[in-house]
């Protein structure tokens, strides 16, 4: 155990004294008095239920939250009485317009209201009549097994984030909580559709692996949103609306289905929590954008991967599909870029030149 | 950006301008097809229960047989995947020992938490609160109590999300279930903060003690000690606070409330004992470590009952603040605190960590207040 | 229909109800566990398994189940007329308040394991009981 509490409360006469008074029924009471802004939120919409939107009124809202954090390191939520000697828990995070977006309230209440559980959710029977060894269905594996890699990743750079960050960010800490279960359930949801009936893994990819180290190593937490919520969520949300288009059965068009959509959720916090960012400080727009050349060129590296690409292709029927697809990914990734505040990146992105060599490019 | 991948950039890159020169020629490598992994047949035991991580529980893709040290993997592969341990990306896990995080039947508690997720905004009946009469002393001493819950249920994203990723993908069931524990723990978070502001009190003044707590949780040393501090030992407390919060509920909403927290604490109660008791039958070694976790985390215990939190709960068990309604309620948190030991006591036992209980701190916290000696008694 | 309480028919009158509305169940997740219901000396088993109730029978060996609920007749009673009465248990009446303090109906476990069910399937345990709004039961 590192952490030393300041005393020994077991040996800590006045404290043992103290409760047995209470345990006498002898009370102070005195908290009774700190009654500091009385607060009784409704659901603005009984069909929605009570969301985070509808109790930030008064100063619970996020509004008081001042942009640079200073007066709370402890966990005591947002709007409480702040009395001496609360511990620093250690946040690193504290800087509001670091981490900081609206959109989150709505995305959470979103997230638990589309919750979906593979196991039961997915009618797997309906892969019964697939082919376990046709070139189709093994491409799929192997695609699954990278995504299911994908989505440890994606988890594992949320959560990296989730510890550090001030707890009067709550919503922001929640939404980070909701991205581990998804990220969690895409890697499970991959995993059983790789394995099921006559199922197998396939290969590791070590420039997919490489993008993934990329953004899970980043610097800032901006950096590491920018990665996870913009590169890999558009790649995790394009192919599997790939994947979807590629299927004739029920279970694959579920599952591809509900990974998009989960995926489309870190997609607009990115978006959002980058606009934030940068409203408030555009001087980082720059060095966000060095970032995001770098990654680009691991994302080129990853896309162009024999093991990547290659079975899109045998699954697509051909290279054209899967050009289409990269041009469609890369438009929308400079879009969300662009809708983020960080300005057109297509001329100065790897990418471009990359798709140019695609097979099948227009 | 602290890594930058191994290629500087691909567009000038030789093998990959040569690859895709052979796609577009239509020429494909499919070296990926021979990926050399095991091809076995996987179906859902029971249709109804769907297809669950027990059902894929078989050679190299499952976790029975996977080993102490699975050597060789670092990267985003998952398990059974072909790996090249000199070309992957090592994403430099730091947890690498499965007794380090397993638990026994993690797989079916990851598939548990899965399904029995709720959302606080709509399983509440929330519009309901006005329908009953509520107190203000009352309703003042349950705002404390959320003021509490919502202060520490954090310390429950933060403590797994610390070391989740610090696992090696090899572990996948745990990682997942922490994944579930921590959007559980949001989820209580939530559910706390939102009574406590439907109330008409607000929240309330937070607690210094029990923030020790918490820190003490999150700066443990190593996973298992954390684990056996918070999942065990403080979340074992809060799952019998969550009892109790649910027998001296004002009204109905709050009793469903604490049901549905209950049934999460629960699973996150049942992980720690199973986690414990994999660490005592595999690596008993780590005994005296774990022995002087928990002593200090019983020390920091003790102390954890700051004055708001024990009378706001005497007065909400009591049902008021009148002498007798105190005294009532003196009488059932005396009973409480000696249940929280006492089960305690109990899972420490179901761990296989029976010696524990005859350290405990908690032994002389017992006979202070007149207890019987739980060792006799057993 | 009147069904007599205690009795077999009450519960497999609850498990056919949990069948009926197997929705709720559903939603609540997965249940899996065993466990008794002690009135006086009669003791009945039941078995739940994925969200469904598969089985409830007379009799069992208390020590094979995962825990046990057991509590003098006129308590299981009280709490059968307050769920018709409220369409399902009212705050004195819910599960947990009756086994929680004052032990009027105990939880019986052979371990920790076994009665931390009861609280990690709480919700599908207490709409089992609750499921006894729709029915009409006579007291011996
Ligand atoms: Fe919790
Ligand atoms: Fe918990």
């Amino acid at each position: 155990m590192a952490y030393l509490a300041p005393k020994d409360y077991s040996k800590d006469p006045a404290l043992l004294e103290a409760a047995a008074r209470k345990m006498a029924g002898d009370l102070d009471l005195d908290w009774m008095q700190k009654i500091r802004e009385r607060a009784a939120f409704r659901p603005g919409n009984p069909h929605r239920g009570l969301t985070l939107a509808d109790i930030n009124g008064g100063s619970y809202g996020p509004d008081s939250v001042p942009e640079l954090v200073r007066h709370n390191f402890s966990m005591a939520p947002r709007g409480a009485i702040l009395p001496k000697g609360l511990p620093s828990l250690g946040y690193t995070l504290n800087r509001k317009s670091e981490v900081w977006a609206d959109a989150a309230l709505a995305l959470f209440e979103e997230g638990k209201s589309r919750h979906w559980a593979p196991a039961r959710d997915i009618p797997w029977h309906a892969l019964d009549g697939a082919d376990p060894a046709s070139r189709e269905e093994r491409a799929l594996r192997q695609l699954c097994s990278l995504l299911s890699g994908v989505g440890l990743v994606c988890a594992d750079i949320a959560a990296r984030a989730v510890y550090r960050l001030n707890i009067e960010f709550h919503e922001i800490k929640y939404l980070l909580c909701m991205q581990m279960l998804d990220g969690a359930r895409i890697a499970e949801a991959t995993r059983k559709r790789a394995l099921y009936g006559a199922g197998s893994l396939g290969v590791d990819s070590q420039a997919l692996g490489e993008l993934l180290k990329m953004v899970a190593d980043s610097d800032s937490y901006p950096q590491s949103s920018a990665g996870l919520n913009l590169h890999l969520a558009s790649l995790l949300q394009s192919f599997a609306r790939h994947l979807e288009w590629a299927t004739d059965n029920a279970a694959d068009a579920m599952i591809w289905t509900r990974v998009a959509q989960d995926a489309s959720r870190f997609l607009s916090y990115g978006v959002d929590h980058l606009r934030t960012l940068l409203r408030a400080r555009p001087g980082e727009a720059e060095e966000l954008n060095q970032h995001l050349d770098l990654l680009d060129n691991g994302l080129v590296g990853a896309l162009g991967a024999t093991e990547v690409i290659e079975p899109l292709i045998v699954l697509s029927g051909g290279a054209q599909p899967v050009a289409r697809l990269y041009e469609t990914l890369a438009a929308e990734l400079f879009s969300r870029c662009e809708s983020a505040g960080l300005g057109p990146r297509r001329a100065r992105s790897p990418l471009c030149d990359f798709l140019k060599l695609l097979p099948g490019s227009s | 950006m602290a890594y930058y991948g191994s290629v500087e950039d691909y567009r000038y890159n030789d093998d990959f301008l040569l690859r895709l020169r052979d796609l577009r020629r239509g020429n494909l490598d499919l070296g990926w097809l021979n990926a050399g992994t095991e091809q076995r047949e996987f179906r859902a035991e029971n249709p109804k229960r769907g297809l669950t991580y027990l059902d894929l529980d078989e050679g190299s893709y499952g976790f029975s047989e996977l080993d102490n040290e699975p050597r060789g993997p670092r990267g985003a592969a998952p398990r059974g995947a072909a790996v090249e341990p000199e070309a992957q990306a090592d994403l430099g896990p730091e947890l690498n020992h499965k007794n380090d995080v397993w638990a026994y039947k993690v797989a079916s508690f990851t598939e548990e938490a899965m399904s029995r997720q709720w959302d606080a905004s709509t399983a509440i009946p929330w519009q309901d609160l006005d329908r009953y009469e509520r107190p203000e002393e009352l309703e003042i001493a349950f705002a404390q109590l959320c003021t509490f819950f919502t202060e520490v249920e954090l310390i429950a994203t933060d403590l797994p999300a610390k070391w989740s990723w610090r696992m090696n993908n090899q572990f996948q069931e745990v990682k997942h279930f922490i994944a579930t524990q921590a959007m559980d723990e949001a989820r209580h978070a939530e559910v706390f903060r939102k009574r406590a502001l439907a109330g008409g009190i607000g929240l309330m003044e937070a607690l210094p003690q029990a923030e020790h707590t918490l820190k003490a949780i999150l700066d443990c040393n190593a996973y298992s000690e954390a684990s056996a501090f918070m999942h065990l030992l403080a979340e074992g407390n809060v799952l019998t606070m969550f009892r109790f919060s649910e027998f001296i509920s004002p009204t109905p909403v709050d009793k469903r409330i604490f049901q549905l927290v209950m049934q999460d604490e629960a699973r996150h109660v049942s992980y720690g004992l199973q986690h414990l008791r994999w660490v005592m039958d595999k690596d008993p070694g780590r005994k005296e470590e774990l022995h002087k976790t928990l002593e200090e985390a019983e020390r920091i215990s003790i102390g954890q009952f700051d004055a708001a939190l024990l009378e706001c709960m005497i007065v909400l068990a009591g049902k008021g603040t009148k002498p007798g309604q105190i005294a009532e309620g003196v009488k059932l948190v005396g009973g409480f605190q000696v249940r929280q030991i006492e089960e305690y006591f109990q899972r420490l036992r179901r761990a296989g960590f029976e010696e524990r209980i005859e350290r405990s701190l908690f032994r002389q916290l017992l006979a202070d207040i007149g207890h019987p000696d739980p060792l006799a008694a057993a | 229909m009147t069904i007599p309480f205690p009795s077999l028919e009450y519960f497999q009158a609850l498990q056919q109800r949990t069948r009926e509305d197997s929705d709720i169940f559903e939603k609540l997740g997965v249940c899996d566990v065993d466990f008794g219901a002690k009135v006086g000396e009669r003791m009945f088993s039941v078995r739940f398994e994925v969200c469904e109730c598969v089985e409830v029978r007379e009799g069992g060996d208390p020590t094979a189940l995962d825990f046990v609920l057991a509590g003098p007749p006129e308590i299981w009673r009280e709490m059968l007329q307050a769920i018709a009465q409220h369409g399902g248990a009212d705050a004195a009446h819910t599960l947990n308040t009756l086994t929680h303090v004052g032990n009027q109906i105990q939880v019986e476990a052979q371990d920790a394991e076994g009665s931390d069910k009861l609280f990690r399937y709480m919700a599908s345990i207490q709409e089992f009981f609750d499921q006894g709004r729709h029915l009409e039961i006579a007291f011996d």
